[in-house]
């Protein structure tokens, strides 16, 4: 991510990080609008009733699931992980993109992600909720989760730190905690904005109580910068830490196919792929809807196309040694399992998979499939399908086929699988739109640093 | 001084608006070159050279949150050890 691999424009040539001439006012406007004073879109309105019913539809999955317990799953001997797990990795690989673009691009200083981080960081914050849904609905009995907690109770038992699930709950915990407290330091000052511009009593306090008394001082800005700063190093390892501890819940166990030490980077690679697929997943109909072109410019979807296709090359990596592996190691279960996936029972998904995350982001490569917001938009929802498939595989073709052919079986998931996994769709879908309503969905603040009234301090101060 | 200054309120402080940060960052240096040291200045967007221009103190947050992160992390070993070794050992 070195400033060649994404060239600054010309001298000249308008900063593309941010359309011609806007000045503070205009980028406060633009974005405190949607917010405060635009009529609400069509668009708003269908999308969130659309997620809102996929919303109430997991809650019915769940109540099922609650009253009858994950019978009423597909998951059964020897396929016991089924959809609760392919759609926990899912998500919580998505929230990686989020993390990386705020903190790691932040601190590597790339400019290019100012106008992206906020609702990057909303989506990272939203798909950990889904993810951390599915472990506790897999766990049989929800209602004692709970037990996962240290805590001195009567019983006098204490979580078994060597198991995957534990080190699940601190990770998962822990990095939903930090998303949200960066999420909710980096509004600060936009909730300020909207306190002071907005117009009725209930909204003035209910920003005013959450701007936290924010007056924009030097003293404040000092102190922020260097919060974030620190948030930011927070942040960082997570981005690592957590997809490895994901991929650990599948390392320690010995089943061919799990029991890998690539998993760890592999896991991390594919979590920024997904990720990024779906900021553009979101990105490309909000900017459209919302007229917000000049503030994520054509530059922004290149560069997080650039990094699509980097991460879909390590992912395609990832593979590659997966099979050369499995081979080389000369263990019959090993080779029997590559064998199995290519071949077997579920060759249409392992295919499918090889078509969605290997094949079509080759396309990348194309300056104008760059460019063109459209065909992004097909390539990025094809990646997040190929991303889920890629779970699908690890999960599913290692469990139903391991040691024993006598206890091999089959894995199908029922209506309740996905009903599940939609509605978690649904209540993401939900929960975003609800943000962009109430939220400014780009972070003000820092895009009026990109204004060029702000750039000539630079020039002259050097 | 005559009997209608007098009558006026001590002064208090001085207040300046100003239209643009170069413009700011200018006046803020020059009122800490002419010994003014109890300032500040209100921006809509974070601007470093104000930190210097105004000699701001150094914020001690990272102290704190290194200390914060210092204790976090003896409290997780703390527990684990804790609970795996002196209340149930899981041999």
């Amino acid at each position: 991510m070195s400033e060649d691999l994404f060239p600054p424009p010309p001298p000249g040539h308008s900063r593309e990080v941010i359309g011609p001439g806007h000045t503070f006012g205009s980028v406060t406007d633009k974005i405190s609008s949607i917010v405060l004073t635009r009529k609400t879109p069509l668009f708003w309105t269908v999308g969130f009733a659309i997620g809102f019913l996929l919303t109430m539809m997991l809650l019915y999955a769940v109540g099922v699931l609650f009253a009858r317990g994950i019978g009423i799953w597909g998951v059964n001997a020897p396929v016991g992980w089924g959809f609760a797990i392919i759609n926990f990795v899912w998500w919580i690989g998505i929230g990686h993109a989020g993390t990386l673009i705020s903190a790691i691009l932040l601190l590597l200083r790339q400019e290019w992600r100012t106008s992206i981080n906020r609702f990057a960081e909303a989506m990272t914050l939203f798909a950990v909720a889904q993810a951390g849904l599915f472990p506790l609905l897999h766990l049989g009995r929800p209602w004692l989760a709970y037990w996962l907690v240290p805590y001195p109770n009567t019983m006098a038992l204490w979580p078994q730190f060597r198991s995957p699930l534990v080190w699940d709950v601190f990770a998962v915990s822990t990095y939903a905690t930090v998303s949200l407290l960066f999420w909710y330091v980096g509004l600060i000052p936009d909730l300020a904005t909207l306190r002071d511009r907005s117009r009725r009593k209930i909204a003035q306090i209910t920003y005013g109580m959450l701007a936290m008394g924010w007056r924009g001082s030097a003293m404040h800005w000092h102190r922020y910068d260097m919060a974030y700063l620190l948030l930011a190093g927070i942040a960082t390892p997570l981005v690592v830490s957590v997809h490895t501890v994901v991929s650990f819940d599948f390392t320690i166990g010995i089943i061919p196919g799990w029991h890998s030490t690539i998993f760890p980077p592999y896991f991390v690679a594919g979590a920024i792929y997904g990720g990024f697929a779906m900021v553009l997943t979101i990105a490309i109909p909000l900017r459209a809807v919302y007229k917000l072109e000049d503030f994520v410019t054509l530059r922004h979807l290149q560069n997080m196309a650039k990094i699509l296709l980097a991460t879909g090359l390590i992912v395609g990596y990832g593979y590659m040694i997966e099979a050369f592996m499995s081979w080389y190691s000369g263990s019959p279960y090993e080779k029997y399992m590559m064998w199995n996936r290519l071949t077997g029972p579920y060759w249409p998904v392992f295919w499918s998979l090889m078509l969605c995350n290997i094949v079509t982001p080759q396309l990348l490569w194309i300056k104008r499939v760059r460019s063109s917001p459209l065909v992004l938009w097909i390539i990025a929802v094809i990646v997040n399908v190929g991303m889920w498939l890629e779970r699908f595989v690890i999960v599913v073709t290692s469990l139903h086929r391991d040691f024993l052919p006598s206890s091999w079986g089959m894995y199908s998931p029922t209506k309740y699988d996905w009903a599940t996994y939609v509605g978690t769709l649904g209540f993401f879908v939900a929960l975003f739109f609800l943000f962009i309503r109430f939220l400014p969905m780009i972070s003000i603040f820092e895009m009026r640093t990109l204004v060029p009234e702000a750039e000539k301090v630079k020039e002259t101060e050097g | 001084m005559s009997a209608s200054t007098l009558r006026r309120p001590p002064l208090y402080g001085l207040i300046g608006e100003f239209e643009s940060p170069v413009a700011l960052i200018k006046a803020a240096r020059r009122a800490r070159e002419a010994g003014y040291r109890k300032m500040d200045a209100y921006t809509p967007y974070p601007i470093h050279e104000l930190t210097e221009a105004l000699a701001l103190p150094r914020t001690k947050l990272p102290v704190l949150v290194f200390i914060g992160g210092a204790l976090g992390c003896a409290t997780g070993l703390f527990i684990q050890w804790f609970a795996t070794t002196s209340r149930s050992p899981s041999n």
